[in-house]
């Protein structure tokens, strides 16, 4: 009985440890990122180039994804408490269409574009591998932080990542 | 024609004929036909393999494994290996399915085993001499080819089992091949922005492939890249693409009617699968 329960507890332990919270890490690859040039929801081409000078969250993601919809909320809250700050989030489905994108919206409305990945073109060229997968990159154009899987972005030490790489606070 | 089909004809056959008219000599002797078709009922088991056995296998000293086996008449059996997830119901239900086209069906507990938790990490653990031995056991005793099925990350302890099980039976066609859902032969997830690496057994593979891979996956944009590793080795690797449902679609808790219903069809698709690994044909 005493075994069983050891045994019980060690799954438990060892199933929490491969759970792993995901935590927005230093970018430790090359830190230009690949080309980033997609149709919008609206029809317009919006270009990674085009955000140049600001901090822009590189969020690939899927409406099929749990984790990537979960996150979904906060990172319109996060797009919203820095959007005046010089940040921008660019949300790369993952191809699906425009129908099944506009469906999930009217679910989850975000205020940030939606870009349509749809033959996975800059899925490839930014080596995601998993769902969610989100790229920060600062004001020069650069990746500084990375992560995979879902992320709290309300969560105070991801917003002060964020912050840190945001021109101060005028206010 | 699938032998699930073929067995039910003559259960059929035998309800018409009783409810066919008696010829007049006949009707002295009805309580009999009675008694020897309550007898027949009684002592045959059913034709059609619809339950299932449990059996212990000694893949090594002190370690039995578990095995559910849906027999089956024809002379394809299937090994099925757990994934991350461990041994899924739905699992269960895709090797009643087999059995009924008559294709015999192993699930074999690998993780219980050796106490082995139901996780990613679990995954490397699986000595590959535990799965060759069940390759050797399911094909002595059964006489049949052997196709090894596995889902995500069990495609690894099932390439290194067949790699050791190839290595002690060179000359024997006994494993036909391997069908692999979604399979997920990375050596561990990129980081973003990595490039992904293969565990070595990808290349070293010789076996001849099907993969079912949903187009719900991030897997689903790198299967050819994986097709081409799979085929380094010299073994011939198919894909088909499964549209409209994600990876583990067969026993989600959260499954879609799209994944709901794939999962149905799914035990047609794996025997639809076998007869391509029998065939060589690409789909």
């Amino acid at each position: 009985m005493i075994h069983r329960a050891l045994c019980l507890t060690v799954v438990l332990m060892l199933a929490v440890a491969d759970a792993g919270a995901r935590e927005l890490k230093p970018y430790t690859g090359d830190p230009r990122p690949a080309p980033l040039s997609l149709r919008e929801l609206n029809g317009d081409t919006r270009q990674l180039a085009d955000f140049r000078g600001r901090v822009v969250l590189v969020n690939f993601w899927a409406t099929w994804c749990p984790p990537c919809i979960k996150e979904m909320p906060s990172m319109q809250r996060l797009h919203e408490r820095f959007a005046e700050r010089g940040f921008a989030v660019l949300a790369v489905n993952m191809g699906e269409t425009e129908a099944e994108v506009r469906a999930f919206l009217t679910r989850v409305p975000v205020s940030f574009p939606i870009l349509l990945d749809a033959d996975g073109v800059a899925l490839k060229a930014w080596k995601v591998f998993a769902f969610p997968t989100s790229y920060v990159v600062d004001a020069d154009g650069r990746i500084r932080l990375a992560v995979f899987g879902e992320v709290d972005w309300d969560a105070p030490e991801v917003i002060a990542k964020i912050e840190a790489l945001l021109p101060a606070d005028p206010r | 024609m699938a032998s699930g089909e073929s067995m039910n004809i003559p259960r059929d056959q035998w309800w018409r004929d009783l409810r066919r008219p008696t010829p007049a000599g006949a009707r002295a002797a009805p309580s009999l036909m009675a008694g020897l078709l309550l007898s027949w009922l009684v002592a045959t088991p059913p034709a059609f393999a619809d339950s299932a056995r449990q059996i212990e296998l000694r893949v090594a000293a002190g370690v039995e494994v578990p095995v559910t086996v849906r027999a089956a008449a024809g002379g394809i059996l299937v090994l099925w290996l757990p994934s991350e997830a461990g041994q899924a119901e739905g699992e269960a239900r895709v090797a009643a399915g087999l059995a009924a086209r008559g294709i015999e069906a192993w699930r074999a507990d690998l993780l219980s085993a050796r106490l082995l938790p139901a996780l990613r990490s679990a995954m490397h653990e699986i000595p590959a001499g535990d799965v060759a031995a069940l390759i050797e056991q399911a094909a002595g005793r059964s006489g049949k080819r052997v196709v090894l099925v596995s889902a995500g990350l069990g495609a690894g302890p099932l390439l290194r089992g067949a790699l050791v099980w190839r290595a002690r039976h060179a000359r024997s066609d006994a494993l036909l091949g391997a069908v692999l859902l979604h399979p997920n032969l990375y050596l561990g997830t990129p980081e973003p922005g990595k490039d992904a690496q293969y565990l070595p057994e990808a290349a070293r593979s010789d076996l001849g492939v099907v993969i079912l891979q949903p187009d719900r996956s991030p897997l689903h944009w790198y299967v050819d890249r994986l097709a081409a590793e799979l085929e380094r080795g010299g073994g011939r690797v198919t894909v088909e693409r499964l549209a409209g449902v994600r990876d583990r679609f067969h026993f989600r808790p959260d499954a879609s009617a799209a994944e709901t219903a794939l999962a149905a069809e799914l035990p047609a698709r794996i025997a639809a699968a076998i007869e391509r690994l029998e065939t060589g044909r690409k789909p």
